[in-house]
């Protein structure tokens, strides 16, 4: 299939100005949730790592930094990684046969992805047996939960089991046909159904000629570019699949932070907020910059006054590398959480 | 028994489970349970123990409540009665999240059968559940891990004779499928069911697989490889090491034409379920496991089991071999023993019993073993002290089971290295003895033993890719 696909993703991750710890990279591929991690990842585009290698610790990537300088991949000052001219040539040459791998450009769904694939694989399962007429089979995904949950999302589709069968079946043939081969046939090797065990992962890995790492990094990539294909060529069930899961995974945010979404969205004010939920008011003001780093969330210029949002945007064109430290000798009644919705807006401003 | 019962009984059996006749055992256990008796059921390996507890069930107004050792034996149990048709049955343990749990218990008079662990079941507000319901039917699976005599000792276990009583007693049926007489009378005493009893036991022999030992030097791999490439399969290989299981599955992949996978506890749930599949399907012809693999697998023609590494016990050994020939078409049991074998067993042995300093310390030190939990031997303290048994009781206990461990292990040393008729040799640590010999026994009783069955011819499977995999397996997916 796609050889070392792992490491050439990894040197992806660096770039000639993008200075990298091991630190920063085990923290973000554990997929630590804490506003300063999520930040690095804003200013530093490492949506797809996150949560990516989550056993890999930091002297895990210290190998590897050490492993690509001796390559001359990378080079490292004072602790921070960045692309040598050579590495900046392999980046490029992994880049360009990959193109049908999409950019990750948020973190959003990395929670939803792989209870997405668990979950249409499963469905996949039930729709298979069904057209078969089997209705003794031992399904995929034991948890009681799980079953209710598909059972579920099955009734909602208010559809007769066959057209149910029929168009599930189209909207993955349609998906696929856009895939190179290899990787098409990558992904149904995981699917079972009647008659179909599927493969588990030793077998996929031997097939496909893959590490562990690469298959992470090609799924990853995978199932966001299902995602995206199924919002641009309307497939109804993978979407309305995508959706309902991201709804249970709490649009990617951690539970709290989707409860307090909620009460935002109610129009409520960060005070009112803190006090309706026994929390801190730094708390509230951390689950907002989470909102905004995971989800995009457009809401967030309600919470800074317009003098205040003119104000920042002013001393940032003054100086577009700016620190808060910086800032607050002139501004010590500006709370630190506006400075920082701005950063973030201005990066997302020149990244896009 | 009426008539009209038993007759409405074999109409359930052919109905329900497509079944004309009971198989030996199975139709005693039924009456028996049908006649208000209470039951010590062992029947051996794959002779349909589970049928004994579900017939009867169905004639009975109130709820069968099952407790069962193992979680994944048990989530099998309740898919493969979903499966069967029966969705009145759900599992009570430690997989569930506590949504799920409490969602369970708030309905748990609708459910017919109830899989709990016996964990579960000492938690007080699960307990008060269960005594609101009408339970018609007590099964303990695996009773033998009551007795400390068993080879599952779990101290769990013990307390199912006061939970028992804290039911009201309910009609009980205990199975288990190798126990000496020993270990029978501990589960009749701790469960409280010595009246109005009645003992099925069955042997533990199963004339139609062949035991064989093979004494290897240094050349244990080879020796396997050429089994393997006779036996040919499906077969189980039994290992005491995973690492050892994933190295000989790898050595069976490159070396043979068989398609081998290794299946112990380090494997993602899913993948032991796809390799369970392919097996049964006969997609893979070998499986290297640990004792892991077996339980709740339900394949008839299983034509070997091959141990490379020495069994804990006869009891162990009886069940893991039972595994093959179920349809009584013919099976090999193979031991491949290295002279010092029984070290590794020794080691794993010594390490699952505490010590002397830790039974002190754990006694000096309750508080601190809560967060070890998990630890079997912190299990096992943790019951002495809350059943306030004393500390030189429990020492005392312990090295008991120490000894006894190590006699079970001598005994198949002994199986290994006697020159005697091995049947004979198994038989006897149960209390039987071979009462009918057959030319083609054991590998002592005849030297050069023939296979007792015709082995399938595999053609190695070359692994062609097709450039459109993908579109056929689409269409034959979804039955296009």
């Amino acid at each position: 299939m796609t050889t070392k696909l792992a490491e050439h993703y990894i040197i992806s991750l660096f770039s000639r100005d993008k200075k990298l710890t091991a630190k920063q990279l085990e923290l973000i591929g554990v997929g630590r949730r804490t506003p300063s991690i999520l930040y690095t990842i804003e200013r530093k585009q490492l949506f797809s790592l996150y949560g990516l290698f989550p056993k890999w610790n930091e002297k895990m990537w210290m190998r590897i930094i050490n492993d690509f300088t001796k390559r001359k991949w990378l080079i490292v000052d004072n602790g921070e990684a960045f692309l040598s001219e050579e590495g900046e040539r392999q980046k490029t040459a992994f880049i360009m046969p990959d193109r049908s791998l999409p950019d990750i450009k948020s973190i959003e769904y990395a929670k939803t992805r792989s209870v997405f694939w668990e979950r249409f694989v499963f469905i996949s399962q039930i729709l298979s047996e069904f057209s078969y007429n089997n209705n003794q089979y031992l399904p995929h995904l034991p948890s009681a939960e799980d079953q209710r949950q598909t059972k579920l999302w099955i009734k909602q589709q208010g559809l007769p089991m066959k057209e149910l069968t029929r168009q599930w079946a189209e909207e993955i043939a349609s998906y696929l046909e856009s895939l190179p081969v290899s990787y098409a046939n990558m992904l149904v090797d995981q699917l079972m159904g009647n008659e179909e065990n599927g493969l588990t992962r030793r077998q996929l890995l031997e097939k496909f000629a893959m590490t562990e790492s690469d298959y992470k990094v090609l799924m990853t990539h995978l199932l966001e570019s299902f995602r995206l294909y199924s919002l641009n060529h309307d497939l109804a069930l993978i979407q309305n699949l995508w959706s309902s899961i991201h709804v249970q995974e709490s649009k990617g945010l951690n539970k709290s932070a989707y409860e307090t979404l909620h009460l935002i969205e109610m129009g409520h004010t960060i005070d009112e907020i803190a006090r309706l939920r026994h929390l801190k008011e730094n708390t509230i003001i951390e689950h907002l910059l989470e909102i905004v780093l995971v989800t995009h969330w457009p809401g967030y210029k309600a919470f800074i006054p317009d003098d205040a949002y003119a104000m920042i945007h002013h001393c940032f064109e003054d100086k577009p590398d700016l620190t808060y430290g910086e800032f607050k000798l002139d501004h010590p009644d500006i709370p630190f959480f506006w400075f920082r919705l701005i950063e973030i807006e201005r990066i997302r401003a020149h990244a896009y | 028994m009426h008539t009209k019962l038993s007759e409405q009984v074999h109409t359930l059996l052919k109905e329900k489970y497509g079944f004309s006749h009971f198989r030996p055992g199975q139709k005693e256990a039924v009456f028996a349970a049908l006649d208000g008796l209470n039951t010590l059921i062992m029947l051996p390996t794959g002779t349909g123990k589970s049928l004994c507890y579900q017939v009867p069930s169905y004639f009975f107004a109130g709820q069968t409540l099952i407790v069962s050792p193992l979680l994944s034996l048990m989530e099998d149990q309740v898919e493969k009665m979903k499966r069967d048709g029966e969705k009145s049955v759900v599992a009570l343990n430690s997989f569930m999240t506590s949504q799920e749990k409490s969602y369970t218990l708030s309905r748990l008079n609708t459910y017919k059968f109830i899989f709990i662990s016996p964990e579960m079941m000492q938690q007080e507000f699960v307990l008060a559940k269960l005594k609101q319901l009408t339970i018609s039917l007590f099964v303990v699976d695996e009773a033998h891990c009551i007795s400390q005599w068993g080879m599952d000792f779990r101290p769990d276990y013990l307390q199912l004779g006061e939970l028992r009583k804290s039911l009201n007693n309910p009609l009980t049926m205990a199975l288990t499928a190798t126990a000496v007489k020993q270990v029978r009378e501990e589960i009749i005493a701790n469960l409280g069911i010595g009246e109005h009893i009645q003992e099925i036991i069955y042997s533990v022999n199963r004339p139609s697989i062949q035991l064989r030992v093979q004494e290897c030097a240094r050349n244990k791999d080879d020796l396997l490889l050429q089994a393997v490439n006779e036996f040919k399969g499906p077969g189980i290989i039994y290992f005491s090491s995973k690492k050892t299981a994933d190295r000989v599955a790898q050595l069976l992949r490159e070396n043979t034409p068989f398609r081998a996978e290794s299946y112990h506890s380090d494997l993602e749930a899913l993948d032991k379920r796809i390799i369970q599949s392919q097996f049964i399907t006969n997609q893979i012809q070998v499986i290297c496991a640990t004792s892991a693999f077996g339980m709740g697998i339900d394949k008839p023609d299983i034509r070997f089991v091959i141990h490379y590494h020495l069994p804990s016990n006869p009891e162990m050994y009886l069940q893991e071999i039972g595994r093959c020939s179920r349809d009584k078409k013919g099976g090999v049991a193979l031991l491949l023993y290295e002279k010092g074998d029984e070290n590794l067993q020794r080691r794993l042995q010594e390490g699952s019993l505490p010590t002397e300093n830790e039974i002190h310390y754990a006694y000096t030190y309750p508080n601190r073993l809560t967060h070890l939990k998990d630890d079997p031997k912190v299990g096992m303290l943790t019951y002495f002290i809350n059943q306030k048994v004393s500390e030189s009781q429990a020492l005392h206990i312990i090295e008991d089971r120490r000894e006894h461990k190590r006699e079970q292990l001598d005994v198949m040393v002994s199986y290994a290295l006697r020159e005697a008729c091995k049947r004979r040799i198994l038989l006897s640590y149960f209390d039987e003895d071979v009462t009918q010999s057959t030319k083609e026994c054991c590998s002592h009783c005849n030297k050069e033993l023939t296979l007792p069955y015709i082995p399938k011819e595999y053609v190695e499977n070359v692994n062609v890719s097709h450039e459109k995999d993908f579109q056929i397996k689409v269409k034959n997916l979804f039955n296009l």
